[in-house]
C-alpha cells in the first residue's frame, strides 16, 4: 500500500519536467522574434538596436538548454518574469489576481455536478426505461450536442435580461455565481449522469447482486450499499479527471460572464500576445493535472482492495 | 452494410440532415437570397419579410444568407480536420501495430502523453503560440485528435495481424505495401469511420466555440460561433438573434452524434 504511494508520487516528479519542458518549448515555436512582440507590444519601434537590447534582457541569446534551466529555476521561485503587456506587474502576480475566482467558479461548479448526477443517474439507473429515464436522456442528449456558450446566453437572456433577477456579468453583485456555475456545470451533469447509469446497470447484472437477491435482501437495501457503491468507485476516476476540465472549461464560461478569473486572463493574453503569461497558463493546468491524477489515484487505490494486489 | 443503415430510420434522417446541409453550404451562392457580407444600416435588425426570411442582424446583414454561407467554414473545415486527424492518426497508427518494438513504444509514450493533456488547454496553448486564426485553431485540433487515432489503428493492426489470412499473405511473400492496403485498412476502415462520425459533433463545437472567443473564423465571414457572438452583444435589445445560429449547431451536431451511434450499432451488434 504504502510502497504504492511512494512509487506514485515519485513518477509525478519526470511528469512535472516534461510539463515544464512542454510549455518552455512552445513559447519557442512562436513564429515571431520574441523580443519584437515585447517591443511591439509596447509601441516601441523594434530596431536593431532596440531588439538586440530586449534579447539581452530577456536572456534569449543563451544557448538553449542553458535558457530552460535558467528559466525552470525561475519557475521554481514562482517567478514567471513580468508581462510583456504590463511590464510592471509579473505573471505570478496577474494569475494569483484571477486565479481565486476561478477556483471558486469551478467548486461551486463541481458540487453542483456532483449534486445532481449522482441521484439523477441513480433514479435513471432504478427505474431504467421509465419515462423519466427517457426524459433524462433526451435532455441529456441535447446537452451534449449545444454548444455550452450558447447554453450560457440563452440563461443570461431568460435570467438577467427577462426576468431580471439574477445579474448578467461579474463577480461583485450577490447571486453573480449561480449563472456562470450553472452553465459550466450543465455539460459535465449530461456526461455524469450517463457514466453514473451505464454503471450502475452494470452493475446490477453482476453476481453479488443476483446473491444478494437471493439471500432476500431488500431491493433498496442492495441498490444503495452495494450497486452504488461500486458504480462510484469508478465514477471517481473520471470525475478526479473533470476537476482540471472544470478549471479549463471556465475559459469560454468566464468569457461570456465577465468573470475575472485565469480563463480570461488567458483569452486575453492570446489576443495580447503576452506570452508569458500563456505559457505559465499552460505550465499550471499542466501541473493541476498531474496532481489531480495522482490524487484519483491515491483514492481509487484506497476505496478497492481489489487493486492492492496488482500493484 | 448499407442495406441495414437504409433500414434505421434515425440514420436515414440524419444522413439525410447531413448530406442535404452540405449541398446548401456548396450551392450557397445559388441558395442565399442576399450577400451575406452586404451591410445596410437602412435595414437594421429588420423583422421576417420576403427580402429577409430570418431578419437581419446589426449591421443589416441578411440571417438566413449569413446562416448558410456559415454553413462552409461550419461542415468543411470540421471535415478538413477529421481527415487530416484520420491520415496522420492512420500512417502512426500503422507503423507502430506493424512494426512494433522500439519505434512502438517510442510512438506510443508520446501518444500517451497527447492523450493525457486536458485537449482544451491545448488548444488554448497551440492557438496562443501561434497566433489568432482559424488555420492555427485547425492545426491546434488535429495535434490534440490524431493520437486517439493513432492509439485505437494501433491496436486494429495488432489485433488483425494473428489472422489467418494475413499470416497466409505473409508466408507467400506479399509485400508489407499490399498487406495493410489491402488486407489492414477495409478492416480497420469501419471503425475509423464511426469514431470519426461521432468526432465531427466535437470538432464542429470546438472550431465554434473558438470563433465564439474571437479565436477561430475572422470576422466579417460568416460562421455561427462568430454569429452567436455578435447575437451577444445585443441580448438587452435583440434577443432573437441568437436562436438561429444556435439551433443550426444543435441540430448539425446531433445529427452526426446520431448517425454515429446508428453506425455503430449496424457495425458491431455486440455492442448495443
Amino acid at each position: 500500500m504504502g510502497k504504492y504511494i511512494i512509487k506514485r508520487i515519485l513518477i509525478v516528479l519526470p511528469m512535472m519536467l516534461a510539463v515544464s519542458f512542454i510549455a518552455f518549448v512552445l513559447i519557442n515555436l512562436i513564429p515571431a522574434e520574441p523580443a519584437e512582440v515585447a517591443l511591439r507590444v509596447n509601441d516601441i519601434i523594434p530596431t536593431e538596436e532596440a531588439i538586440e537590447g530586449m534579447r539581452e534582457e530577456l536572456g534569449l541569446n543563451k544557448p538553449y538548454f542553458q535558457r530552460y534551466f535558467d528559466w525552470l529555476r525561475n519557475v521554481l521561485r514562482l517567478d514567471f518574469g513580468n508581462s510583456y503587456v504590463n511590464k510592471n506587474r509579473t505573471v505570478i502576480g496577474e494569475i494569483s489576481r484571477s486565479l481565486p475566482a476561478t477556483l471558486e467558479l469551478a467548486t461551486v461548479s463541481l458540487f453542483i455536478v456532483i449534486f445532481v448526477s449522482i441521484p439523477i443517474g441513480v433514479l435513471c439507473a432504478v427505474f431504467k426505461d421509465s419515462i423519466f429515464d427517457r426524459i433524462v436522456r433526451l435532455l441529456i442528449f441535447i446537452g451534449t450536442a449545444m454548444p455550452n456558450y450558447w447554453i450560457g446566453i440563452l440563461l443570461i437572456w431568460l435570467f438577467a435580461v427577462k426576468l431580471e433577477v439574477l445579474p448578467t456579468g461579474g463577480n461583485k453583485e450577490e447571486g453573480a455565481i449561480i449563472l456562470p456555475a450553472i452553465a459550466l456545470s450543465l455539460t459535465y451533469i449530461s456526461t455524469y449522469v450517463r457514466l453514473i447509469r451505464n454503471n450502475m446497470l452494470e452493475n446490477m447484472t453482476e453476481n453479488y447482486v443476483f446473491y444478494a437477491k437471493v439471500r432476500g435482501l431488500k431491493e433498496r437495501k442492495i441498490i444503495l450499499k452495494h450497486v452504488l457503491r461500486n458504480s462510484l468507485q469508478s465514477s471517481i476516476t473520471a470525475l478526479g479527471m473533470s476537476v482540471v476540465q472544470l478549471v479549463s472549461g471556465t475559459v469560454v464560461i468566464e468569457n461570456i460572464f465577465s468573470w475575472p478569473g485565469v480563463g480570461r486572463l488567458c483569452i486575453s493574453s492570446i489576443f495580447n500576445r503576452d506570452y508569458p503569461v500563456i505559457q505559465a497558463y499552460i505550465l499550471m493546468m499542466g501541473i493541476l493535472f498531474i496532481f489531480c491524477n495522482l490524487i484519483v489515484d491515491i483514492i481509487h487505490h484506497k476505496l478497492d482492495p481489489r487493486l492492492h494486489e496488482v500493484m | 452494410m448499407i442495406k441495414k443503415l437504409m433500414r434505421d430510420k434515425i440514420a436515414l434522417i440524419t444522413l439525410i440532415i447531413i448530406l442535404s446541409t452540405m449541398l446548401i453550404g456548396i450551392f450557397a451562392e445559388e441558395i442565399a437570397p442576399n450577400d451575406p457580407n452586404k451591410t445596410s444600416i437602412t435595414q437594421k435588425y429588420a423583422q421576417r419579410s420576403q427580402e429577409f426570411p430570418l431578419g437581419t442582424d446589426h449591421l443589416g446583414r441578411c440571417i438566413l444568407s449569413r446562416l448558410i454561407y456559415g454553413i462552409r467554414p461550419t461542415i468543411f473545415l470540421s471535415m478538413f480536420t477529421m481527415l487530416c486527424t484520420i491520415i496522420l492518426g492512420t500512417i502512426v497508427g500503422v507503423t507502430a501495430g506493424y512494426t512494433r518494438g522500439i519505434v512502438d513504444e517510442a510512438i506510443m509514450r508520446i501518444v500517451d502523453v497527447m492523450l493525457s493533456f486536458p485537449s482544451q488547454v491545448m488548444i488554448l496553448a497551440v492557438v496562443g503560440m501561434m497566433g489568432v486564426g482559424i488555420r492555427n485553431v485547425i492545426i491546434a485540433s488535429i495535434a490534440i485528435k490524431w493520437a486517439w487515432y493513432a492509439r485505437m489503428i494501433r491496436s486494429s493492426v495488432i489485433k488483425y495481424n494473428d489472422r489467418n489470412y494475413i499470416l497466409y499473405s505473409k508466408a507467400i511473400g506479399a509485400s508489407k505495401g499490399f498487406i495493410i492496403t489491402r488486407h489492414m485498412l477495409p478492416n480497420i476502415l469501419s471503425e475509423v469511420i464511426v469514431l470519426a462520425t461521432l468526432d465531427m459533433g466535437w470538432v464542429i463545437l470546438s472550431i465554434s466555440t473558438l470563433s465564439f472567443l474571437g479565436l477561430g473564423v475572422q470576422a466579417p465571414t460568416a460562421e455561427w460561433g462568430a454569429m452567436l457572438s455578435e447575437a451577444k452583444n445585443v441580448i438587452t435589445s435583440h434577443p432573437k438573434q441568437m436562436l438561429a445560429p444556435g439551433f443550426a449547431i444543435l441540430i448539425l451536431v446531433s445529427s452526426f452524434n446520431m448517425l454515429g451511434d446508428s453506425l455503430r450499432d449496424v457495425l458491431d451488434p455486440k455492442e448495443v
